[in-house]
């Protein structure tokens, strides 16, 4: 496939504006690795991106425990953040940078909030639907309210959560190069928009390996991670 | 190859091959006939093949070799003409309601509404479930959604009605209930049926012939004839020529099964 | 109800008594007014007609393309298990990444948000309708068989009836993607549109209007997911609920 792009960008079939030739793209790539500040933006977005997840899973989790916890308040919120989560999030990116400004951040908050959204869902939904047969088989063999909830209430919830924590990934990821890409002054996405302001294709195309291998490897890494909890 | 054989079993293998695992021999050289009107039940150890057998006659799935006639036509695709099946998990349509279950078949054979209509409420009477028509599965329990699967076998009129271990999820009284019940409609109706089962008293109380498969390849084993006279009540239970057949039964069985679980502790 | 009541008169209050910036917070009571103000701008309903138009179009291609899709690869095991993991890892990347190549190929006028909606929209379809193909129970697709239904009948009377809460959720999700491909392309680049509003708005300070944009930009985003979600719990009454994100 490799081969195909080269020699179709080669006889120009296509303009390289459009799709540049994989080996100028190796070159621009490689030469882009030499240089330092590219390891500023990329330190900045993978920041940016871990402070938000932290939040988004740290908030998400506690609130998704509390309502799923909590029949009464589950009633209430569940329903309304469900409501809420279909918001096109992009929207609210403007709040974020004339509350936080426009360095990171913005985008930390933006990312965050949009992270929130799929971890609390299915924290919530993953506590709300424990079998209470299993619950019930659990209090009648004298587990205490700790026991109950770190043996059984979390085991049982763990599947759907990490679902949500995977979606939540994915939406945090989204959102800091889309945050950075609209209004930043750092950042890979913020490479990208220069790139593309540019029409440096190749350089463009160099960020984009970049941003697939940083997704490409968060994924094996929540995969490790999975793996590791024995979840399947 | 007895011409007068309404079901004719010929020398029936089938082996399940798999990627990752060793093949299964399911069934070896197993020959079977059954007589028109005939109730006759299989009963044998777990996973000794009754279920694919049920496959094959319904022309679910074809043998690794071997045939099997109906009338003496070979069976290779399912004939809902002549064959209807029951199955141990319900198999309802959950968004359909028990009117629009027991509807279904004729439904795929394309006969009109209003005949649909007509034959399946005809047949939710025959299983007691009138007033029943419009609930949804989900709002049944497991001996009614049961019940409705029955109708819906008989609603599309089959000579050879293949049943599944029906009863296996019920309690054991709903069991007794719906083993008279079904007693009673083959003895109104005196279709063919082949039923499985693991139930001993069912097996006996129900059939004409048992047939004893042994442990996994399936062949057959013994086959006991029961002769109580019709109409049959539960109160036959009671009586010692029952239980008799019973224990006869049991000792068949008995070894079979304890070479089957040695099987699957091995497997 | 009270509690959002209180809320609002808080919120009201907070910023009547002034400790807080007019830049970042405005009272609602402002928020009301200029809402009567801009839905009465006509450029306010030139911008939401194009925005609408994108919208509609990039999903009704989402929706077109991805269900037949869906369909074809969920049908068959081999195709699926080679497709499926491309797509979930496809869908895992963020597109802005390449939303200059969209530029470049349809402009920056109406064409390439309406491509880049479809492309958001296009993954929860097509990933719902496979799970909905692949979840169908086999035990009342052999039931069926052994009642003599043809392939056609097989497809129109238990798999399509079984998929279809979860294809509507996919829509649902889909419709969402969509929304939010498209205000994201009008954000970034665009000289129409409501998303070039909220720009417009933000650089000028507007902040109330800000407000009073994104808020109903908000409200008509969580009916259509409601009206949706109805439908969706509608269709799908006999099954066991299922999740919900
Ligand atoms: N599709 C299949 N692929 C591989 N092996 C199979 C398949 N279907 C059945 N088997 C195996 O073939 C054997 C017979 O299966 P079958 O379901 O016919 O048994 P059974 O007598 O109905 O058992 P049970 O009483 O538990 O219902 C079993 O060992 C089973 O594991
Ligand atoms: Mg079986």
């Amino acid at each position: 496939m490799l081969a195909f792009w080269e020699i179709a960008t080669a006889y120009e079939w296509v303009l390289p504006a459009l799709l540049p030739p994989p080996v100028e793209v190796l070159k621009t790539f490689v030469g882009l690795l030499g240089e330092g500040d590219i390891y500023i933006h990329l330190a900045v977005t993978l920041q940016e991106i871990l402070l938000a997840y932290l939040i988004a899973v740290l908030t998400g989790t506690f609130l998704g425990f509390l309502l799923g916890g909590i029949p009464y308040l589950g009633d209430i919120f569940e329903p309304l953040l469900v409501a809420i989560s279909a918001v096109p999030i992009v929207i609210l990116y403007p709040f974020s940078v004339l509350f936080f400004g426009i360095g990171s951040g913005s985008k930390i908050a933006f990312a965050a909030l949009s992270g929130f959204f799929p971890v609390v869902i299915n924290t919530t939904w993953g506590v709300r639907t424990v079998n209470p047969e299993l619950i019930k088989a659990a209090k009648s063999l004298g587990a205490r309210p700790y026991q109950l909830f770190f043996k059984v209430i979390f085991p049982a919830a763990l599947p759907t959560m990490i679902s949500g924590f995977r979606i939540g990934m994915v939406f945090v990821l989204l959102a800091v190069i889309g945050g950075e890409f609209i209004s930043a002054k750092a950042g890979i996405g913020y490479k990208i928009a220069q790139a593309s302001d540019m029409l440096d294709t190749p350089l463009l195309f160099s960020y984009i390996w970049m941003v697939l291998t940083l997704a490409a490897g968060i994924n094996k890494l929540l995969s490790l991670v999975e793996r590791k909890f024995n979840i399947p | 190859m007895s011409q007068e054989a309404f079901i004719d079993l010929q020398n029936i293998s089938v082996t399940y091959l798999s990627r990752t695992l060793a093949p299964v021999s399911a069934l070896k050289d197993f020959n079977l006939t059954v007589k028109e009107g005939e109730f006759l039940t299989i009963i044998g150890p777990s996973g000794c093949g009754k279920s694919t057998l049920l496959h094959i006659l319904a022309g679910l799935q074809r043998p690794s070799q071997g045939e099997v006639y109906i009338e003496g036509e070979r069976i290779e695709t399912p004939r809902p003409d002549k064959v209807a099946m029951v199955f141990q998990e319900y198999t309802l349509f959950p968004w359909r309601t028990v009117l629009g279950n027991v509807e279904v078949g004729l439904e795929f054979k394309g006969i009109s509404k209003q005949e649909r209509r007509e034959r399946a409420l005809e047949k939710i009477k025959l299983v007691g479930l009138q007033g029943f028509e419009t609930r949804y599965p989900h709002e049944l329990s497991g001996g009614m959604k049961q019940r409705v699967a029955i109708a819906r076998a008989l609603t599309v009129d089959p000579e050879i009605l293949l049943m599944d271990e029906p009863f296996g999820a019920l309690d054991e009284q709903t069991r007794l209930v719906l083993g008279e019940e079904l007693m009673r409609i083959w003895e109104e109706t005196r279709k063919t049926i082949i039923f499985v089962t693991h139930s001993l008293s069912e097996a006996v109380y129900l059939s004409d012939r048992i047939v004893v498969m042994t442990a996994r390849p399936g062949r057959i084993k013994e086959v006991l004839k029961v002769d109580f006279p019709h109409p049959r009540r539960p109160e036959i239970m009671t009586t010692d020529a029952f239980e008799d057949l019973r224990i006869q039964l049991l000792r068949n069985l008995y070894d079979e099964s304890k070479k089957a679980v040695l099987q699957e502790n091995k497997a | 109800m009270l509690a959002i009541g209180t809320g609002l008169l808080a919120w009201e209050l907070i910023c009547r008594v002034g400790y807080i910036d007019r830049l970042f917070l405005v009272p609602p009571s402002e928020i009301l007014q200029k809402t009567r103000v801009l839905l009465a701008r006509s450029d306010i309903h030139a911008a939401f007609a194009i925005t609408a138009y994108e919208i509609m179009v990039a999903f009704a291609l989402a929706a077109g393309i991805a269900i037949p899709m869906g369909l074809l690869i969920g049908l068959k095991s081999k195709i699926y298990e080679f497709f499926s993991p491309i797509i979930l890892i496809l869908f895992a990347i963020p597109q802005v990444t390449i939303y200059y190549l969209f530029v470049l190929w349809f402009g920056i006028g109406v064409a390439s948000k309406i491509a880049f909606g479809f492309t958001h929209g296009f993954f929860p379809i097509i990933l719902n309708t496979m799970a909905g193909v692949r979840g169908v129970d086999p035990s009342l697709l052999l039931a069926s068989r052994s009642m003599g239904a043809s392939r056609l009948q097989l497809f129109s009377k238990v798999i399509v009836p079984w998929m279809l809460p979860t294809l509507i959720t996919g829509l649902r999700l889909g419709m969402n993607f969509t929304l939010l491909g498209v205000f994201l392309a009008e954000l970034v680049v665009s000289q129409k549109g409501l998303g070039t509003l909220i720009i417009v708005l933000t650089s000028s300070f507007e902040t109330a209007s800000l407000y009073s944009l994104v808020g109903l930009i908000c409200i008509l985003a969580i009916v259509i997911n409601e009206s949706l979600r109805m439908l969706e719990k509608r269709l799908g009454r006999w099954r066991p609920e299922k999740v919900a994100v």
